[in-house]
Order: structure tokens, then C-alpha cells, then sequence
């Protein structure tokens, strides 16, 4: 007993210093979060999304409670105006396809706010989403895998028509073949089944799937990076056409920054479940600030074999989201670590108009 | 309907009967005891650590016979790294697959051409037992004679390979979470390799080796992680491990199969710093298979561009990227986005890779090409030396040469 006392204590010391710190960021982010959830609707922005939130539960009790939680997405709030492009970065397991589910609803989210044009969406349930699930819509990572097997080209692409009533009845095949062709698939694929195309083919089929309802939000949720660089061109331009023809607004999630770059208006960039940097795209690639975001810029190899860059590698992996850090969650990592990354969360504040990042190096200096 | 996309029942029984037989008999081939002397085989330049010189590796499917390699010649010179890039199914794992003779048999054969590797082998007597010389390592394990031989992989018999695979020639494999094995311990397996290719290693020796191999490729706490479980590791450190696995013999030559495809970005960094790192410490070549051209142009000496499982460039890795001929290598450099562009839209290369199985007499990529010009319709285009490390294939070329 009085050894644990003793440890106690210790540990007391060591963290009292920044103690009131600690006490005063944790009030501050409540009630910057209660301030925020009270704000009126943004008019413009298509999708709203305040300070998300998605745990899982790893451990329960026998009455059910919840003893060990794992964050998946930990405040991430973003806004995204009608024919923009979000791209969401950051290395696998930071939560950003669970995002992509959350926003959708396939998951449901444990605080924020999810406002789909103007209407908040957050404690919707399975019926009265059901109108709105024709204008979000959502492209998955594998072609191989997200294709019934069993059911022709016509058939996917048709059920859904059929289902939300998009066109008369008599009309469904005129409409699916004039899909097919504005996403390159010839006519007589109608008849063919999923196993008979590659996966460049394949993904043009889950697009038009997608787009066969007429959505206004589509997620990409890494929808290139299963293909090979030649056909990963074809698909993104193919994604960039279509959105200048249909007017589409993306949230764009992907872990190679050079097609982020390429298709995005804005980027959000995560680590560990939070949004660690948030911005235009030029401020992002021409301005980087946080840490995090100019290690993972260094990190991309150059096609060119005359330029040696002076790269910042990460030591270490990334932490489980099931046992982060305390403090900063990149301190572990951080080439830029101070001492007091390690007790204090950084406050994630507006650095310039319009470019938000989490960092303590940023706010000392204002 | 536009073409048949199917076969009937009857002819695929057809294919099959026809495939079976001559798949038989080169697995037959595969197995059968040889004298040494009719695998041995002379090196053309002496620079070079291995020559694949028209390689043809064949998967025999009741479809048809893929032509998975081709004819397929490079070198790999003493000291450098090679760097082989395509799309999935061009044949790039398959080459390297078959210079470790681990193709799937009976359906994946090397049908003809040779892989000469230049090997240092322990000198043996008449019962293939290897010869010491009576003095002893560091560690206690006894050392034996030496001697330079040019073995020809594609035709040793499967009984001899493990002289070669796995001490000689190593190989770091794509997918780190699916190839070790997940009820041993990382020691445990570190360790065999040391028993099998190391005649006289004891415990200790085997331990003190895998430990040092461990530290060797920066993990911080070798002794905790020899004695882990595959699951508790992380991507990165499993794929240091698995490289550490594969320097533990000191290879003359370590085949990477896209040793970071799997990783993220940051993770990636880390592995490419190290192997740079470790290229520089060993005295040996890589071979380096991956589809990604910013690794490419960062890590290699020389580049292979393949192709429907030909080659159709090769050269240094200045040369690929400052002066790329193949209108597929031009494309697949502007088909990629980078972070120093700024393009509204990305170059595309139309269509896909066509079917390996029955493929066209003509240019395999005539079907995607933008440049194509009448010759393209007729035999398929040589090899045509640009310079004395640069050569492609390509009609294209062919015309320049003879109108200047």
C-alpha cells in the first residue's frame, strides 16, 4: 500500500508542471466542442462534419459496460462545399476509412455531428436515411471483392435503379447503358459477369454502380490503389471527368499523396484517428506545418534518379489506436518532440485562413 | 456478341491432354540425378553475377500455355543493383521465381534458356561432402575450402539447388505478414537457416548469428523480438526480420520481390534507407522487383522494363528516366502523378494488358500504342542497341537506324 502511495506520488511530481496545463486544454476543447455543436448550419458546404468521434469496444464487463475502447476517429471536422474534392492521407490504421463508413453512416458514431446538406444526419435511423442514401454513395478499395459474383453487369447496375426508383421501369436499360458508356464500359459487358474483367474494368464498374443513383457526395475510399500505375491513371481521370460532367463532390481517401495531390481541392491529412493538418492544397504541398505532414511528403521516392532529397525518416511504427499516447499522438515519432508534447494535447487551431493544424511547435508561436 | 470470351468443355479437354504431356515431361527433366558436368556452364563476361539468357517460363493451364516469361536476357553485374519494374502479370516475380526454381510445379516449368549464376561453393569430395580445413571461425563453427564455379540454374537438378537457394541466392519476399511462419518464433526461424546452410553450427553459434543479424537491420531490442511470435511484430519489423533472414548466410545475391509494396510510405522509408544501408555493408547485388518507378530511380544502378513478359527496355537508371524510347515506358512515367507536377490531367495509356494466353505474333503492345507505325504489324521487333548499356524494343528505332 505504501509503495503504490509512494508511486503515486511520484508520478504526481513529474506531471505537475504541466498539470494546470493539462486541466486547461481539456476544459478549453470542451467547450471550444459544445460552442461549435451550437453554431448554425454552413448554407454552402454540402457535407458538415464537427468534431467526430468512433470508438470500438475491445473489452466490456459482464454487465456490458465498456472498460477498454479503441479510437478509431477522435474529433475530425471538416466542411466540404458542392463539386469540391477532400482527400483524406495518412498511413493505414488511422482511421480514415472508418471515417469515410462513419460519414456514411455504415458505422454509427459516438458524438459529433454529421450535417448532409443542411439536414443533420447524425441520430438518423435506417428509414429515415433511406431518401438519403441515393445522393451519398461510396466506391470500395477492392474490385475483386466488392462485386456480387453471381449477378451479371446489368444486374448491379440496374438494383439499384430499381430499388430508389430513379427512372420508369421501361426506361432502366436505356439508362444503365448510357451509365456504362460514360464510364467506358461497352455495351455488351451488360451480359457478362464480374469474373470475366480485370480490375481496372472491375472499378469502373463499382463507379458506375455508385453513380447509378445519382448521388452528390460519392466517398472514394482508395479506389486506385489495388490497380496498376497505367489502368490508376485511366480510373482517376476517369473520376476527375466525371465530376466536371455530373457536378460530384468527392471525399477522396488514399494513402498515396501524389494522387491526393492531383484530384484534391483540399486536404485533411490524419494520424491516429485526428486530424492533424487541414487545408487548401496549396497551402498543404506549398506550406506543410505540422511534423507529421512534411515526414510523409519526404517519404514519397522521386521518379528521379538525379535529385537525392534530403529525406526525415520516422523511427518506429505507429502507435495502436487501441493504446495511443499520451499528449501529442505523434511525439513518440516526432523528429520536433519538446517535453511538453508529451503531457499536453496540442490545441488544433486556424495557423493562417483556411489551413488548421494540431501542433505545439505553432502555438508558441502565436 | 462481340468475340467468344469462353471455351467449351470439349476443347479445354483437348488443352488439357496436349499440356499434360509435355508439362510431364519437363517436370521429369526437373528431377532427374545429373553429373555435375552437364550443369556447369561459363560465364560470358566475368563482371556479371548472373546471366538470364533467353529465359522461357511456362505455366501450362487447361487454358493454354502462358507465356509468363518470354525470352527474357539481362545481366545483373558484381556489386549493383538491378531494378526490374512492370505491371502486375508482365513476369517480373515470375523471372525471379525462376531463378530460385521455386515455380509452382508441375504447372510452372522453365522450359528452355539458361540462368548462370557464378557461385562460391564449398569444395566437396566424392560423397558431396564438403572438405574443412581444420582451422576454425570466430564462433567456434569449422571452415571449409572454397572454390568459384558458374553453375547453370535452369538446368540443375532439383536435388542440388539448395546449394545455391537460400545461401547464395536470397530472396525477401512481398508479403511479410504471410511468409513466416506464424507457430514458431522469430528465432526459431532465423536459426534454421543458419543450421541448414552452415555445416557445424551449434546452438550458441546459430543464436549469436541470428542476434547479430537482428541488430544488424536496426531492430532495437534483437533479444525480445528472437523471441516473438510472427503476430506481435508489426509490418516493417517483420519485413526486417525477413530481410534479416535473408542476409544471414551473406548472399551473393538477394532478390527483393516488391519488398516494400505492402508498407506504407513512412514504413517504406525506412526499409529503402536500410537496404541502401545494408548494399553498401554486403558485398553483393540486389535484384529489385516492384512496379513503382520513384523506388526505382532511387535505389537501382540499372533498369529491366518488362512487358507482357518480355523485356522491352533496359539500361541505366539515368538513361530510363532522362531518355526513355518505349512509347510503354514514356507512358508509364507521364501516367503516374508526382508530387512535383502540376497537371490537370494524367497521360493515359488505353486499354489493358492483353491476355497472356495466345499472344499475338506482332508487337504485344501494338493494341496501346499511340506511335504505331505499319511495321508494327509484323514480327515481333529485336532488341536494338542505343548505346552500350541501352537497348529496347521497338520498330520504331528500327526505322531511325536505317534512314540515318
Amino acid at each position: 500500500m505504501a509503495e503504490k502511495f509512494k508511486n503515486e506520488n511520484l508520478t504526481n511530481a513529474s506531471q505537475n508542471e504541466y498539470q494546470a496545463e493539462i486541466e486547461a486544454e481539456k476544459a478549453e476543447r470542451e467547450a471550444r466542442i459544445k460552442a461549435d455543436m451550437e453554431k448554425p448550419f454552413d448554407k454552402d458546404a454540402l457535407l458538415e462534419v464537427r468534431h467526430l468521434r468512433k470508438t470500438f469496444p475491445i473489452q466490456k464487463s459482464i454487465t456490458g459496460k465498456v472498460l477498454k475502447e479503441l479510437i478509431a476517429v477522435d474529433d475530425a471536422s471538416f466542411t466540404l462545399k458542392a463539386g469540391e474534392t477532400l482527400g483524406i492521407v495518412g498511413e493505414s490504421g488511422c482511421g480514415k476509412t472508418t471515417m469515410g463508413r462513419t460519414i456514411l453512416k455504415l458505422h454509427p458514431s459516438n458524438g459529433g455531428q454529421i450535417i448532409f446538406g443542411g439536414e443533420d444526419i447524425t441520430n438518423y435511423n435506417t428509414k429515415q436515411m433511406r431518401p438519403i442514401r441515393t445522393k451519398m454513395q461510396i466506391i470500395f478499395q477492392d474490385p475483386y471483392s466488392s462485386l456480387p459474383p453471381r449477378s451479371t453487369v446489368g444486374d448491379i447496375l440496374s438494383e439499384p435503379v430499381l430499388v430508389h426508383n430513379i427512372v420508369p421501369k421501361n426506361q432502366v436499360k436505356e439508362y444503365v447503358m448510357d451509365l456504362m458508356e460514360k464510364c467506358g464500359l461497352r455495351d455488351y459487358y451488360y451480359e457478362r459477369y464480374p469474373h470475366e474483367f480485370s480490375g481496372g474494368q472491375r472499378q469502373r464498374i463499382c463507379i458506375a454502380r455508385a453513380l447509378s443513383v445519382k448521388p452528390e457526395l460519392v466517398i472514394c475510399d482508395e479506389p486506385v490503389s489495388a490497380l496498376d500505375v497505367s489502368i490508376q491513371a485511366q480510373i482517376i481521370n476517369l473520376l476527375k471527368d466525371l465530376q466536371k460532367s455530373m457536378g460530384l463532390t468527392y471525399l477522396f481517401i488514399s494513402h498515396d499523396l501524389s494522387v491526393v495531390k492531383f484530384i484534391s481541392d483540399k486536404i485533411g491529412v490524419m494520424y491516429l484517428g485526428s486530424m492533424v493538418e487541414y487545408g487548401a492544397k496549396k497551402d498543404i504541398f506549398d506550406n506543410p506545418l505540422h511534423p507529421y505532414t512534411r515526414a510523409l511528403f519526404s517519404a514519397i521516392p522521386n521518379p528521379n534518379p538525379d535529385i537525392k532529397m534530403n529525406r526525415i525518416v520516422l523511427n518506429g511504427d505507429i502507435p495502436s489506436p487501441a493504446n495511443q499516447p499520451k499528449g501529442c499522438k505523434f511525439h513518440t515519432r516526432c523528429p520536433q518532440a519538446m517535453e511538453i508534447c508529451k503531457h499536453v494535447c496540442p490545441k488544433y487551431k486556424e495557423y493562417e485562413p483556411g489551413h488548421f493544424t494540431a501542433c505545439h511547435l505553432f502555438n508558441a508561436e502565436h | 456478341m462481340a468475340e467468344k470470351h469462353y471455351l467449351t468443355g470439349k476443347e479445354i479437354r483437348k488443352i488439357a491432354k496436349a499440356n499434360k504431356k509435355a508439362m510431364m515431361a519437363l517436370e521429369k527433366e526437373k528431377w532427374k540425378k545429373k553429373p555435375e558436368s552437364e550443369f556447369t556452364a561459363q560465364m560470358k563476361d566475368d563482371k556479371n553475377i548472373l546471366e538470364i539468357d533467353n529465359l522461357n517460363t511456362y505455366f501450362f493451364t487447361d487454358q493454354g500455355v502462358v507465356k509468363a516469361v518470354n525470352g527474357v536476357s539481362f545481366n545483373i553485374p558484381l556489386h549493383a543493383t538491378v531494378g526490374i519494374v512492370g505491371e502486375s502479370g508482365c513476369g517480373k516475380s515470375v523471372t525471379s521465381m525462376s531463378v530460385m526454381r521455386l515455380l509452382q510445379g508441375p504447372q510452372g516449368q522453365i522450359a528452355s534458356g539458361s540462368i548462370r549464376f557464378k557461385s562460391s561453393d564449398f569444395k566437396r569430395d566424392e560423397k558431396g561432402n564438403p572438405i574443412p580445413t581444420g582451422t576454425h571461425n570466430l564462433d567456434g563453427t569449422p571452415k571449409y575450402y572454397m572454390e568459384e564455379k558458374v553453375y547453370d540454374i535452369a538446368k540443375m537438378p532439383m536435388n542440388e539447388i539448395h546449394r545455391i537457394r537460400g545461401r547464395q541466392i536470397s530472396m525477401i519476399f512481398q508479403e511479410p505478414m504471410t511468409s513466416l511462419n506464424p507457430v514458431f518464433t522469430i528465432g526459431n526461424q532465423l536459426d534454421e537457416v543458419t543450421f541448414i546452410h552452415q555445416p557445424g553450427a551449434t546452438k550458441e553459434s546459430a543464436k549469436a548469428k541470428s542476434l547479430e543479424m537482428l541488430n544488424l537491420v536496426g531492430i532495437a531490442a534483437p533479444e525480445r523480438v528472437y523471441n516473438s511470435y510472427p503476430h506481435e511484430l508489426s509490418g516493417g519489423m517483420r519485413q526486417r526480420v525477413m530481410i534479416s533472414m535473408a542476409l544471414a548466410c551473406n548472399p551473393r545475391l538477394i532478390i527483393a520481390d516488391e519488398p516494400t509494396t505492402a508498407l506504407d510510405v513512412t514504413i517504406q522509408a525506412q526499409i529503402l534507407e536500410l537496404l541502401r544501408d545494408l548494399k553498401d555493408k554486403m558485398d553483393g547485388s540486389i535484384m529489385l522487383i516492384t512496379h513503382d518507378l520513384g523506388v526505382i530511380a532511387e535505389m537501382a544502378d540499372y533498369v529491366v522494363v518488362m512487358y507482357a513478359g518480355r523485356v522491352i527496355e533496359m539500361g541505366t537508371v539515368r538513361e530510363i528516366f532522362h531518355n526513355p524510347m518505349h512509347p510503354y515506358t514514356v507512358g508509364l512515367q507521364k501516367s503516374k502523378p508526382t508530387m512535383q507536377s502540376d497537371t490537370d490531367t494524367l497521360f493515359n495509356i488505353p486499354g489493358n494488358v492483353p491476355n497472356p494466353i495466345n499472344m499475338p505474333k506482332h508487337c504485344f503492345f501494338k493494341e496501346r500504342c499511340d506511335k504505331c507505325i505499319k511495321k508494327c504489324s509484323g514480327e515481333y521487333p529485336g532488341m536494338i542497341k542505343v548505346s552500350d548499356t541501352h537497348f529496347v524494343a521497338c520498330h520504331l528505332y528500327d526505322e531511325e537506324e536505317q534512314n540515318g
